[in-house]
């Protein structure tokens, strides 16, 4: 069973195509990581107090029924791609690839698919958090896919240079 | 299908669990193995010559070429290539390589045989992935496999 992680980026999007082309016909698992408020707050210098006004359950659902919404759009996109797809939702406790890695472990993957970066790519991150800490700490094959953008240009970078000659 | 499949190798014994990866990848397409191997080489000295970092660069070269003979009885279409470069250049070789074989996918282990064992994650890996044109697949290396 494949692990696709999706966010919705474009890198994701890439790395639902490739992994229809590398695992064609294999189950795999879609999945969205969704951040509780909890989370977030414990970030931030409020520490866990609740913001006035502001329910945090309503809050998470919100977030979960993004994060449902996403996953099953992914889902879809991997069906199309070939790959016998179902969704699954997690909420992240420690962290986002943390999440990731757990569910690999209890679905014992055979791979994990994932975008080289997400959605707070800027763009001149060129490696995204939550990619590089899967592959750190990841017991099992991960596919890291750039997005068609990054490619190209990376592909494209190359032959333009010219000079890149080493002896 | 990825029909040129790309795997970088340094001889280690992370190399080499990467390689059972990149060979089923090859023969399920029915496409081609690429290993790849960069020397690495010490600054130019002062006549300008420059050595190799690892002393046994001959043996890997020889070690390389008989783990893909030992793949050719299972119809798989190889090729080795060799590219010499400074220390810390070996991602972007790797990467230029891939673009001009037409390489569609690069296959690596997380570390190799550098130093610094401890690391989670090797520095040419690391950068590869800030390089390449393709997917990479990284095939992890437990601790007490590496060399």
């Amino acid at each position: 069973m494949i692990l696709i992680c999706y966010d919705g980026s474009a890198d994701a999007k890439a790395a639902i195509e490739r992994a229809g082309e590398l695992f064609g016909g294999e189950p795999a698992t879609v999945l969205t990581v969704w951040q509780p408020i909890a989370f977030v707050l414990a970030r931030s210098s409020a520490g866990l107090i609740p913001i006035a006004g502001v329910d945090m359950e309503d809050v998470d659902a919100a977030c979960r029924e993004e994060a449902e919404s996403l996953v099953a759009e992914g889902t879809e996109l991997a069906r199309a791609a070939g790959l016998d797809a179902h969704p699954l939702v997690r909420a992240q406790d420690t962290s986002t690839s943390e999440a990731i890695l757990n569910v690999a472990d209890e679905a014992r993957a055979s791979a994990i698919v994932i975008g080289s970066r997400g959605l707070t790519g800027l763009k001149s991150l060129l490696l995204g958090s939550v990619s590089h800490a899967v592959i750190q700490h990841a017991d099992r094959t991960v596919v890291v896919v750039p997005s068609p953008g990054v490619a190209s240009s990376r592909a494209g970078l190359r032959e333009t240079a010219g000079g890149r000659r080493h002896k | 299908m990825f029909k040129k499949v790309v795997w970088a190798t340094d001889g280690s014994k992370a190399a080499d669990k990467a390689l059972e990866v990149a060979a089923d990848l090859a023969r399920e397409s029915g496409g081609e193995l690429i290993a790849l191997h960069c020397v690495e080489l010490t600054m130019p000295g002062k006549a300008g010559g420059r050595l190799p970092v690892y002393a046994n660069e001959d043996e890997v070269v020889t070690k390389i070429e008989g783990q893909l003979s030992g793949l050719k009885p299972d119809g798989l279409q190889t090729k080795v290539r060799v590219a010499r470069a400074g220390i810390g250049e070996a991602a972007q070789i790797v990467a230029d390589a891939t673009v001009e074989e037409g390489g569609e996918v690069i296959v690596i282990g997380t570390r190799g045989r550098g130093p610094l064992t401890g690391l989670l994650l090797g520095s040419v890996t690391q950068r590869l992935l800030h390089l390449a044109p393709c997917p990479v697949l990284v095939v992890p290396t437990r601790a007490e496999e590496t060399d």
